[in-house]
């Protein structure tokens, strides 16, 4: 468990990376969430515990005192990031990793979530399981269905996007449900 | 450059060290920024899985996705959710359910082609696509519903025509019944009518009767009395006055050759010849007094002249001339 000291910290940490209205575990998450992806898109074998040593440094060096201000705060997460990766990377050159990633298991989602996948497929809204039909089964004009849309290529994506992430979030409480009933 | 462009390059690791901190640095404070790389990674995903990348891309794609476990498990979240659209119709057509297995050949003929023949050729499967998951069920829904109205359609036409044959069974059995009951009406009315034709001529036969032997009494019905005559045409011949409600008249003709005859016969024509009236039935025990008598029907006669000829029967059986009578009628 945290400190008060240590609870007030990350308290006032993350109420400065992240918007107002949103609750400070919901910043957490997603300042954690941002990191992850920094470390992935700079194809980094284990990113989640690169995040996590980051939000690990950056909350003892406010801790000891680090006044973090300005108009653009991430630029201190960025370099504490920066500096993680530098080191992740010169000692991934020094030693053999244990887990070559490209020997990783496959993961068969067939077995795994069991008719999740289709069961959230069928519990999205129609309208949304329209667009996302309409965006796999028509991959090649997909201009004229962002133009159908009223929206841009991008705007598209988004949406595509946010519908795969809500597809995600019900097939990972779907497959939470199978695992408790075997 | 665009942004979608840099964004993929980034993906790709395809930017320059500085350009590329420029991006992390903006998505780390922009959210909107970050949510839409997120998004545009997910269209390199689909891009990867569609192979719509070239070579080099390919390669730089497979890296940034094959990294971890994580970006493993999203490229085949995306497999199987291309794999659940796409491969819902080959699901209808071998009546199994939506299952997640995906095939990758099929997605490499979909990026190639498959998707657009989908459309082109299968532009209906295209909106069951839409709702692809309960799309099993609502066919089988729709056969059963298809199955039961067809069903119901065809018993409702047998029942249709079984109850016109009932009814067409009906009015034949009703025609021939009235047309049995008309028969028997008109059988009725032939008897009804010969008895009272019947009733008709007994009457009449009554009344000559009663005349012939009441001759001496006034009589109740206009009478006319004939002698025998010689023909000369609008001559002598009496005339017989028929009133409308004159329906009958008696007839006495003077008989001079009393009891000659064993019986006697009478035949009345008009002067062309055409016979009205005959009887060869008269006994001559109904000659009364020289007159023999009868009623005959007033309807019998028109506007015409008259001619009576009185025969008697020989021993030989032959009726032989006797004598002739004649007259008028006038209505």
């Amino acid at each position: 468990m945290k400190s008060s000291l240590e609870q007030n910290s990350f308290d006032e940490l993350f109420s400065l990376l992240e918007p107002q209205g949103l609750s400070t575990e919901s910043r957490f998450t997603l300042c954690r969430r941002k990191l992850v992806k920094f470390f992935v898109w700079r194809h980094c074998t284990d990113p989640d515990s690169l995040a996590d040593e980051t939000i690990v440094r950056l909350l003892k060096n406010v801790d000891q005192g680090t006044k973090i201000s300005g108009d653009n705060p991430y630029s201190y997460v960025y370099a504490i990031a920066i500096h993680v990766f530098q080191e992740h990377t010169r000692l991934k050159s020094k030693t053999t990793s244990l887990t070559d990633v490209a020997e990783l298991p496959q993961v068969s989602i067939s077995a795994a979530v069991d008719g999740c996948g289709a069961l959230c497929l069928k519990e999205l809204a129609p309208e949304k399981r329209e667009l996302l039909a309409r965006y796999y089964l028509d991959s090649d004009d997909r201009n004229d269905t962002a133009d159908e849309q009223f929206a841009t290529i991008n705007a598209l994506r988004l949406r595509i996007y946010r519908i795969k992430q809500e597809l995600k979030r019900c097939r990972q409480k779907c497959e939470k449900r199978s695992e408790l009933r075997n | 450059m665009n942004s979608d462009d840099v964004i993929k390059r980034f993906l790709l690791g395809e930017l320059p060290e500085d350009e590329r901190r420029q991006v992390e640095e903006q998505f780390l404070r922009d959210n909107s920024f970050f949510e839409e790389i997120l998004a545009a990674e997910e269209s390199l995903i689909d891009q990867y899985l569609l192979e719509t990348l070239d070579n080099e891309q390919k390669a730089r794609a497979q890296t940034l996705l094959e990294s971890t476990r994580e970006q493993k498990l999203n490229v085949e979240f995306t497999r199987e959710l291309i794999g659940l659209v796409r491969g819902s119709s080959r699901l209808e057509h071998n009546n199994v359910s939506a299952g997640l297995t995906v095939d990758s050949s099929r997605l490499k003929n979909g990026a190639n082609g498959e998707s657009r023949l989908a459309l082109t050729q299968h532009g209906p499967i295209y909106a069951k696509l839409m709702n692809q998951v309960p799309t099993a069920n609502w066919i089988r829904f729709s056969l059963v519903l298809l199955l039961l109205t067809t069903t119901g359609w065809i018993v409702y036409l047998y029942s249709k025509e079984r109850s016109l044959d009932a009814i067409r069974i009906a009015a034949e059995r009703s025609n021939n019944e009235a047309i049995a009951r008309l028969g028997q009406e008109r059988e009725k009315s032939q008897t009804l009518n010969k008895e009272l034709e019947s009733e008709r001529e007994q009457r009449r036969n009554a009344e000559e009767a009663l005349a012939q032997s009441r001759p001496n009494q006034p009589p109740s019905l206009p009478t006319v009395r004939l002698a025998p005559a010689t023909f000369v045409r609008d001559g002598y011949s009496k005339v017989l006055d028929l009133n409308l409600k004159t329906d009958r008249f008696r007839l006495q003709l003077e008989v001079k050759d009393e009891l000659r005859h064993d019986q006697y016969s009478v035949s009345i024509t008009t002067f062309d010849g055409r016979q009205i009236w005959s009887s060869d039935s008269f006994k001559p025990s109904q000659i009364k007094q020289g007159m023999l008598s009868m009623v005959l029907p007033g309807s019998l006669f028109e506007y015409d002249d008259y001619k009576i000829e009185l025969k008697g029967r020989e021993e030989n059986g032959n009726f032989v001339h006797i004598a002739d009578y004649a007259f008028k009628v006038r209505k």
